[in-house]
């Protein structure tokens, strides 16, 4: 049966990419900052 | 009337779960309560398949502790089953013969030409083996129960007071909680870049992983949320827990995880075969790219630890051809920290997953009150995070308690990989083929393959370049 695609999983599938997105800069940034090899 | 906290599966999860994990705690002081436990290696003898799981009890027979294991746990689910109103005499025969038959099933899953991985073969002395780790037991559980439910129906219905797969799961599941506070305990001693970087690989792969694939799912190949979930989980996590906590989480049927379940298992051995030669071949100068790339895309903490195991020895003996010689480990080591950690995020996506769908999925046009959403809130989520919160804190403050917590999960987990067994037994007691065909494993393995092969390999690739590139492991001193 088709479900349709609910306004939450929108907002769960795009929060967890723009969270992705956004956390990778400050991550590798941290991470060459306070974790250098 | 009974008080819902004691008459639920969920609540009787946690109940079991947390005491399993709370009797294997006297052993941090030196009262070793439940070493007695049957683990079941990888053999080629029988006889040398099923041991205490401690070295303390190393005098009692292996089938004297299997026995005590089946009596402690029939023991402790007829309490549940009392307490849930079931017919204890029923639900006891039913559940001893679920139990042996899983057991059984485990215990050939775990043979040797079945489960050694290629870096074990030569201590079994066996030139081949399918490599497919002692899980394949639970496949094996699942064609077995398979066998029961369509062929011995009747055989099937005797076995109804037991065949309780959602019961089994969450018991599991609590109980996994203290096994990764162990674990994540025990990296904090390791190299601090690895750690934190392999934390920050987890959570970009993670992040991004998981919202693609359930868009792909849905978007482009029409599943239900009941199955995009789960596999999203099961496809971009860890495999098995993964899809069985998300499938729990969402009170997805249990045939959900279970048959992204098996998928997971399959095709690990197919990532198995191939990644490690991939990373040998062309990234022998990334060397911790590469562990790290195991860890992340490779499914099951079996296979990405016999990756991560394979690709060291390889990678080091193309480096000890060029000249080069790393030391032994830390390949591995990059492998098992980035596991560690996506086991970890297990339950908070669990937890995110229960509260997005306990609160804007499932209540539909009308507004839940948070009684509401209390009452429908998967209860053992909250026993995986108290088992984990304890362990972790316990040998964070106590460092010196690291070897004696490992035992102490070691004991557990004998019961989690039965629990996890049973589940897989019962789920296909409980199904029939005309359903599993009209369910569409197909399409669901095409979406698996699409994603894992176009995607998830790919991505989990960049990322380990992003946080491992550069760093290699120390050299071995002349």
């Amino acid at each position: 049966m088709e479900e349709p695609l609910l306004p939450a999983e929108v907002k769960l599938v795009t929060w967890s990419l723009v969270l992705g997105v956004a956390l990778l800069g400050l991550l590798v940034w941290v991470s060459n900052v306070f974790f250098a090899p | 009337m009974r008080r819902p906290a004691l008459g639920t599966e969920d609540w009787w999860a946690v109940w079991i779960g947390l005491g399993l994990f709370a009797l294997s705690l006297p052993v941090l002081a030196g009262f070793d309560t439940l070493g007695w436990a049957a683990a079941t290696q990888v053999w080629m003898v029988s006889a040398k398949a099923v041991a205490p799981v401690s070295k303390a009890y190393a005098a009692l027979p292996g089938v004297v502790s299997l026995t005590l294991t089946y009596l402690f746990l029939i023991g402790a689910m007829s309490l549940g089953a009392l307490a849930l109103g079931l017919d204890v005499r029923r639900f006891v025969l039913a559940f001893s013969v679920v139990f042996w038959a899983s057991y059984v099933c485990w215990l050939a899953g775990n043979y040797a030409y079945i489960a050694a991985t290629p870096d074990k073969r030569a201590g079994f002395g066996i030139p081949w083996s399918l490599s497919l780790t002692g899980e394949a037991g639970f496949i094996i559980a699942l064609l077995a129960g398979l066998v029961v439910g369509n062929f011995f129906p009747r055989a099937g219905e005797a076995l109804g007071p037991a065949t309780r797969p959602e019961w089994y799961v969450k018991t599991a599941i609590v109980i996994l909680g203290g096994s990764l506070g162990v674990q994540a305990a025990g990296a904090r001693g390791l190299a601090a870049a690895v750690i934190f970087r392999g934390l920050a690989a987890i959570v970009e792969a993670y992040l991004i992983y998981w919202a693609v694939v359930y868009l792909v799912a849905r978007r482009f190949f029409g599943l239900t949320r009941e199955w995009a979930a789960p596999l999203a989980s099961g496809v971009s996590i860890c495999g098995v827990s993964a899809a069985m906590a998300t499938a729990a989480a969402i009170r997805a049927r249990p045939i959900v995880p279970i048959m992204i379940s098996s998928l997971v298992v399959v095709f690990a051995v197919v990532e198995l075969l191939i990644l490690p030669f991939a990373a040998q071949t062309f990234l022998a100068h990334q060397p911790l790219v590469a562990g790290a790339w195991m860890g992340l895309a490779v499914k099951t903490d079996g296979a990405a630890v016999a990756s991560g195991a394979i690709t060291d020895a390889l990678i080091r003996a193309k480096a000890a051809g060029a000249g080069v010689a790393y030391q032994e480990g830390w390949i591995l080591l990059t492998t098992t920290t980035v596991k560690v950690f996506i086991d970890m995020f297990i339950g908070v996506w669990a937890f995110v997953l229960a509260v997005v769908w306990t609160s804007a999925i499932e209540r539909g046009s009308r507004r839940l009150s948070a009684a509401e959403i209390w009452t429908r809130f998967p209860k053992f989520v909250l026993g995986y995070f108290a088992s984990f919160l304890v362990m972790l804190l316990l040998v964070i403050a106590r460092p010196a308690l690291l070897d004696a917590a490992k035992l102490a999960t070691a004991e557990t987990n004998v019961f989690r990989v039965l629990f996890f067994a049973m589940t897989f037994f019962t789920i296909g007691v409980a199904s029939d083929f005309r359903k599993l065909r009209q369910e569409g494993i197909g399409r669901l393995a095409v979406v698996y393959v699409v994603c894992l092969f176009g995607f998830i390999i790919w991505v989990g690739l960049a990322v380990s370049w992003i946080f491992f590139h550069g760093i290699v492991p120390p050299r071995v001193s002349a």
